[in-house]
């Protein structure tokens, strides 16, 4: 047995209700051993060898922060792109500051072009949205460089635009491309089925093996960065899962690895499902088989109901939106239930990507109907995004035992769009309706769903507590939540959502001694500054991981 | 030349897979690729499987069934890219698509044409699915967006449950036809663009296959005519004609076109191998007999020397006791 460690604070921040505040907490083997004062601590001490660790003296402990709703994969593809972005990203290797307007849009291309070094190196820049950064088209883009490819990848990653050297680049067919309904050459525009055929082309540069690698490189920083020791990836294999697991075991299952991450499998890998549910729920079953110390699958499962929040592809009830377009159903009904029934019966932890309130809808009805055949306790039935809802169907939750990951940044970027060109103000406003969820007593993490919003706790905690929007705009501050329901969200209630509570979550004797570690006490400060308190960096399983 | 692609929509269990199997398991004079979401429910007889992979099955006859996983347009590439490409796709559509969307998707696709987007309707259970609260909406876009419905599973329910939702479904898609059907046993060419043989050849091989109340007629265009007024004829067809294709030649240009109608959509095109499109004829498939004699009235009332009768232009496929029984009570 190793010696004790005691880690003394400014201030520890529990997040146990029965012992909320401390100043110092023993660590050994990874494990707390206990939390308190060194004076409380005192019986420990005098029983084993132990030393005093003074290092956070002037810090303030939180537990571990932890994403449960997030995916390496994606991330790992698009943070080696160069981000221009309307709001501001922090990323491990950048801080992408936010970029307004056109001329600022194309003097942000300029440097990023002048700064590469090697002239064939294809230039690839994610985050462009016309709203912020005006008309972008071949043209301007020729006028940042007629030999270097350069693509602009749009936020919602619904369309690129390309210069010409990019459009040779992309090697396909010109006289296809002239005739292709969905590219415009002219313009140098691909989107819908064009997007693909530009995909295509650039799928040898984002899916080169290396580049992949650095991503998830990135990805790992990214994740240390917003000061998690535990994430969870939604949703494995988002493409392809050997591919996907063989990049995350080399990447993320290291010694310098300062974070653990539970994988939940996809109950449909590929195609439709129905007819497959006894297959599909063995190789289910079979995940935990890959499992190591710090990558881990256990007894969950996701699964779908309606399209993307930012594609605007949520089912959304009546009125529906207003220019009359309709959502999307990710799989019919009755395949959602076929395929949520055997989980449910084996004790399952179920997780439902639900954007729209239909989609939720649909996900509430079927879990009354598999409540009725068989009833079960502590089900943590858990709704995944949870765009948009009625107030009726959070009391349905509550009443049905489900839970609700929450992504808060849709009120940041969307609340004002939606509101201004999708639903309306009155449903928009309302959007991620995290106060009647805490009225409702409905337990509620908050995720980022990275790359659909930065990897940072204390972001989505700053939006679920303030709703700004990104013009500043409140949006429905009667669906603000309190501070400390906002950190709970990070932290054990996150927990609880991933079946964790017992291990991590909040500090307290017998927990995986994992802190993160900040610069001032989110109880302290403003609320509007919530987001910005620098964090020194976390501790893992009792290591001490600074930020670089 | 563009390849033709049929969507085939409907909500799930409505007889989508059935009506595959039963295109599949027919010798057709054009290599078809079907494109599935799922093999799980393709059940083809073992004796007309050439070879299986992954994905693809290859059939005896030409054709091949692959799965679409996710990513249709890599499945329309890989068909693309074949060295013998298709001359006719028929895709899937999973039981929640927007057809309309898919459409755009297809249309939008370089090599690809519309053919047509037909929807498989489950006679017993549509009225239910079209206010089902959270499909009811993609259920009646489906049915609204399709240029042919097909009537599934019409041994299920009784002569006035059907023309219940015959009437429904007309008023839902006026321009759509209708075809009723039993197990999907429709005749393969109301959904593929066939080669420019006449169908009857074809009608030797649906003899087995009880394809239900469908005739065909014959109507030999030997004699060039104004594409104007063949069009006039074609847009104006009776309801019960739901399909026309074959070839005749322009009297402006003397080139040989290629017609192709299905429901209200048609197109008239000039034929890019004219030595392979004699004799030149028009067929038309229909459930009405009466209806499609009428067509051919029409035809030779143009003038031009077309539409000669024949001793018996109209032939019908062999037809189950039950599906003559239907025909008999007067079904459209």
């Amino acid at each position: 047995m190793s010696q004790i460690t005691v880690y003394t604070a400014r201030r520890i921040r529990t997040m146990n209700r029965s012992l909320p505040i401390a100043t110092a907490v023993a660590v050994r083997d990874g494990q707390i051993i206990e939390v308190g004062s060194l004076e409380t601590l005192q019986p420990w001490l005098d029983a084993h060898p132990h030393r005093i660790d003074t290092t956070f003296r002037n810090h303030v402990l939180m537990p571990g922060f932890i994403d449960p709703h997030l995916h390496p994969s994606l991330a790992a593809i698009l943070l080696p792109c160069h981000f221009i972005t309307a709001t501001e990203w922090k990323l491990p290797d950048r801080v992408c500051a936010p970029v307004h307007g056109h001329n600022a849009y194309i003097d942000r291309l300029k440097q990023i072009e002048e700064s590469l070094t090697d002239p064939s190196e294809p230039l690839i820049t994610w985050g462009y949205h016309k709203i912020w950064h005006g008309k972008v088209d071949r043209q301007v883009l020729n006028n940042i460089s007629s030999t270097r490819p350069v693509i602009v990848w749009q936020r919602s990653f619904h369309e690129v635009i390309a210069n010409d050297a990019a459009i040779d680049w992309i090697g396909a067919d010109r006289a296809m491309m002239e005739r292709h309904h969905q590219i415009d050459l002219g313009e140098g525009r691909f989107y819908e089925t064009g997007l693909a055929v530009a995909m295509g082309g650039m799928r040898k540069l984002i899916l080169d093996p290396k580049r992949f690698r650095h991503g998830m490189e990135l990805t790992k920083r990214a994740v240390h960065a917003g000061g998690h020791p535990t994430i969870c990836d939604m949703g494995l294999p988002m493409l392809n899962l050997e591919l996907e697991w063989s990049t995350l075991k080399a990447g993320m299952e290291t010694d310098d690895t300062p974070f653990r991450t539970q994988f939940v499998a996809r109950a449909v890998e590929r195609g439709g499902g129905l007819g497959k549910e006894a297959e599909n729920f063995e190789r289910v079953r079979s995940m935990p088989k890959r499992n190591t110390h710090r990558l881990e699958f256990r007894k969950a499962v996701k699964l779908f109901t309606d399209g993307g929040y930012f594609a605007e592809l949520m089912q959304v009830q009546p009125p529906g939106f207003i220019d009359g377009h309709e959502g999307e159903w990710l799989m019919p009904p009755e395949v959602f239930e076929a395929l949520c029934r055997p989980y449910w019966h084996d004790g399952y932890r179920i997780h439902v990507h639900c954007t729209g309130d239909l989609g939720l809808e649909l996900a509430l009805d079927v879990l009354e109907k598999l409540q009725f055949e068989r009833p079960r306790f502590n089900h943590r039935f858990t709704i995944e995004h949870f765009g948009l809802s009625t107030p009726e169907q959070v009391r349905r939750m509550a009443d049905l035992g489900a839970l609700a990951s929450v992504n808060a940044y849709y009120v940041y970027e969307l609340g004002e769009a939606y509101w201004k060109r999708s639903i309306g103000f009155e449903r928009a406003s309302q959007m991620s309706r995290l106060g009647t969820l805490a009225r409702h007593n409905v337990t509620t993490a908050l995720h980022t769903d990275f790359t659909m919003a930065p990897a940072l706790p204390l972001n989505s905690a700053w939006v679920a507590v303030n709703r700004r929007a990104e013009s500043g705009t409140v949006v429905c501050p009667e669906e603000c939540i309190t501070v400390e329901q906002a950190m709970r969200a990070i932290t054990i209630d996150a927990a609880y959502v991933l079946g964790m509570e017992h291990e991590v979550g909040s500090i307290r004797a017998g927990k995986k001694a994992d802190f993160t570690v900040l610069e001032a006490d989110p109880f302290d400060v403003p609320p509007l500054e919530l987001k910005d308190i620098p964090i020194w960096g976390t501790v893992f399983e009792g290591v001490p991981a600074p930020l670089e | 030349m563009d390849i033709p692609v049929t969507i085939l929509g409907g909500y799930l269990g409505a007889g989508k897979t059935t009506l595959i199997n039963h295109v599949l398991s027919h010798a057709l004079d054009v290599r078809v690729a079907v494109l599935v979401n799922d093999f799980g429910a393709v059940n083809i007889d073992a004796s007309l499987i050439s070879s299986r992979a992954e994905d693809t099955i290859t059939l005896s006859n030409g054709c091949v069934c692959c799965t679409i996983q996710d990513d249709l347009g890599a499945a329309i590439d890989a068909q693309l890219r074949r060295d013998k490409p298709p001359q006719h796709i028929l895709i899937e559509a999973s039981g929640v698509a927007e057809p309309a969307r898919m459409l755009r998707y297809v249309e939008s696709w370089p090599g690809l044409s519309r053919h047509a987007v037909v929807c498989v309707v489950d006679v017993e259970t549509i009225r239910e699915r079209a206010t089902d609260k959270f499909v009811g909406r993609v259920v009646r876009r489906q049915i609204g967006s399709a240029d042919l419905l097909i009537l599934n599973k019409t041994d299920l329910v009784d002569a006035e449950a059907r023309s219940l939702v015959v009437d429904w479904l007309a008023s839902s898609a006026p321009d759509a036809g209708i075809v009723e059907s039993t197990w999907g046993r429709i005749d393969p060419a109301l959904v593929l663009q066939g080669a420019h043989q006449a169908a009857a050849s074809r009608y030797g091989e649906l003899a087995h296959a009880r394809p239900g109340t469908f005739f065909n007629a014959t109507v030999p265009m030997e004699e060039a005519l104004d594409l104007d007024e063949l069009e006039t004829v074609l847009g104006d067809l009776p309801a019960s004609v739901h399909r026309v294709k074959g070839f005749v030649t322009d009297i402006a240009t003397g080139r040989t076109m290629l017609i192709q109608c299905v429901a209200a959509r048609r197109s008239i095109e000039p034929c890019p191998h004219s030595a392979d499109a004699a004799p030149h004829a028009l067929v038309a498939i229909g459930t009405d007999r009466k209806d499609l004699e009428a067509f051919r009235l029409q035809i030779a009332a143009l003038g031009a020397g077309n539409g000669a009768a024949l001793n018996d232009p109209i032939q019908s496929g062999t037809r189950s006791a039950r599906s003559a029984a239907v025909a008999d009570e007067g079904a459209r």
